[in-house]
């Protein structure tokens, strides 16, 4: 019974559900706040995204004759529960996340992956010219952005020599300062330079995976409406939002888990105690402020570039970041063989 | 290139610290201009029931309903009006003006619509 219980507070509360909406709603409002703020404008109250998605749910909905009425329903949920699952991979209050096994780093991959093929069925389903050609690009940005982002996972993974979530996690600062080795040698401090590089190229593969600027041709407002999203209304709509935002928080947790060392976690403690309250809150502000600030980072990006068109997009991404991410991995491995 | 780029990073950053040009609206407004044309507001003790606004009003925003040749009631629907200041121009007797109210969004259409009950028995009582 008080095993049920942990469990359920665990997945229902703190690194669970609740939490995991909860942030990912403050961190929507910080990306848009301070998008606002470096373009000069006041930006939302704190609450506007959750008034947003409480607003959509009490609209009504409306298909079109033609559509595919069972996709358009039930595709939204089906990518809210994805998100929601990708999310229980990232370390919040311990280097472990909800889930974590071996190889899990790509399985959170597959489930990208699969969060943007469902974008492609919601706008052939629609039958509309508009989520039709925003569907076509989602898909083309996704295929672009999927490699360089698994290729930089790889060089991460090859770097520590760990294929799960919370072993990269939990051994990247010493990769990369030498701080598990006993002997110091400088050769690691090299491991800054593809650190670095798989960084970049993971934060734009993440801007990409978002949809957000320089490579939001998916759903360019102009021109083709709202993209491969026209057509959804109401609660469906609020479904796919609520999908966004929590992938935002789920892409951030990854980068902040793989390259910035995720939750810091000062001791272990096993059972229920004060200390391990200690531990558990210590560890949840270091998340949060790294999230914070690769929220930050990511806003930057956002203000300074503008949309680019579909055919610069997959150049973009195909001919800078691919080989970028693949030089780096050469770079990894050449460190190692030099005894790092 | 790289110039650009950093000339754009200076000034987003410079814009973080420095006073939004926006404001947070429904806290707060921005001043709006002199004599801008907002609700038309009617001043019943001028109203002589002529009927010359509601001839002129494009839209048929205002309606007049007499009783009798001395009361009857003035109504103005916010809904209609295209705030063109016509009426205010025919007035002769001052007695429609447009005032800067310019937040005049409500919940149902009912709301819109105000009316004013205009009698000039009670003026030459008194007079």
């Amino acid at each position: 019974m008080m095993m049920f219980l942990i469990d359920f507070l665990k997945f229902g509360i703190l690194p669970g559900v609740l939490y995991v909406v909860w942030f990912s709603i403050v961190l929507s409002w910080f990306l848009r706040k301070m998008v606002a703020r470096l373009e000069n404008r006041v930006g939302p109250p704190f609450n506007q995204p959750a008034y947003d998605i409480t607003k959509l749910m009490a609209k009504q909905r409306v298909y079109p004759r033609e559509s595919n009425r069972w996709i358009l329903h039930y595709i939204p949920r089906a990518q809210l529960a994805i998100a929601l699952l990708m999310s229980f991979f990232i370390p919040v209050i311990n280097y472990k996340g909800l889930l974590s096994f071996s190889g899990d780093l790509y399985f959170f991959l597959f489930l990208l992956a699969l969060h943007g093929s469902t974008a492609f069925f919601v706008g052939w389903a629609s039958k509309n010219t508009y989520t039709l050609s925003g569907a076509g690009r989602a898909v083309l940005t996704e295929i672009s952005f999927e490699i360089p982002l698994a290729i930089s996972l790889a060089g991460m993974s090859i770097m520590t020599g760990q294929i799960r979530i919370s072993e990269m996690c939990r051994h990247i600062w010493g990769e990369l300062f030498n701080t598990s080795n006993d002997a110091f040698s400088w050769v690691n401090l090299f491991y800054l330079i593809p650190w670095m590089i798989l960084l970049i190229t993971s934060l734009y593969s993440v801007i990409g995976a978002l949809e957000l600027n320089p490579f939001s041709a998916a759903h360019a407002e102009t021109e083709i409406v709202g993209g491969w999203t026209t057509e959804l209304t109401g609660s469906d709509l609020a479904m796919t939002k609520f999908a966004d935002i929590i992938n935002l928080f789920n892409l951030g947790g990854l980068i902040v888990a793989i390259f910035l060392g995720g939750p810091l976690v000062i001791a272990t403690s096993s059972s229920f105690s004060f200390l391990s309250l200690v531990i558990i809150s210590v560890a949840l502000i270091v998340f949060m402020i790294k999230m914070l600030f690769v929220v930050f980072i990511i806003s930057f990006i956002v203000t300074l570039s503008s949309r680019l068109r579909i055919d610069q997009i997959t150049s973009m991404l195909w001919s800078i970041f691919l080989p970028a991410s693949m030089l780096s991995i050469l770079l990894v491995i050449s460190i190692q063989a030099l005894g790092g | 290139m790289a110039n650009k780029m950093f000339s754009a990073l200076r000034e987003a950053t410079k814009n973080l610290f420095r006073r939004p040009n926006t404001v947070n609206f429904p806290q707060e407004n921005v001043e709006v201009p002199e004599g801008i044309r907002g609700a038309p507001r009617l001043t019943p003790g001028n109203c002589t029931l002529c009927g010359r606004c509601e001839r002129i009003c494009p839209t048929t925003a205002i309606s007049i309903e007499k009783l009798n040749k001395e009361e009857g009631y003035f109504s103005i629907d916010l809904g209609k009006c295209c705030y063109c200041q016509e009426c205010e121009h025919i007035c002769n007797f001052d007695a429609i003006h447009l005032r800067p109210d310019w937040l005049t969004a409500e919940f149902s259409k009912d709301k819109l619509k105000t009316t004013h009950f205009i009698s000039k028995r009670d003026e030459k009582s008194a007079k």
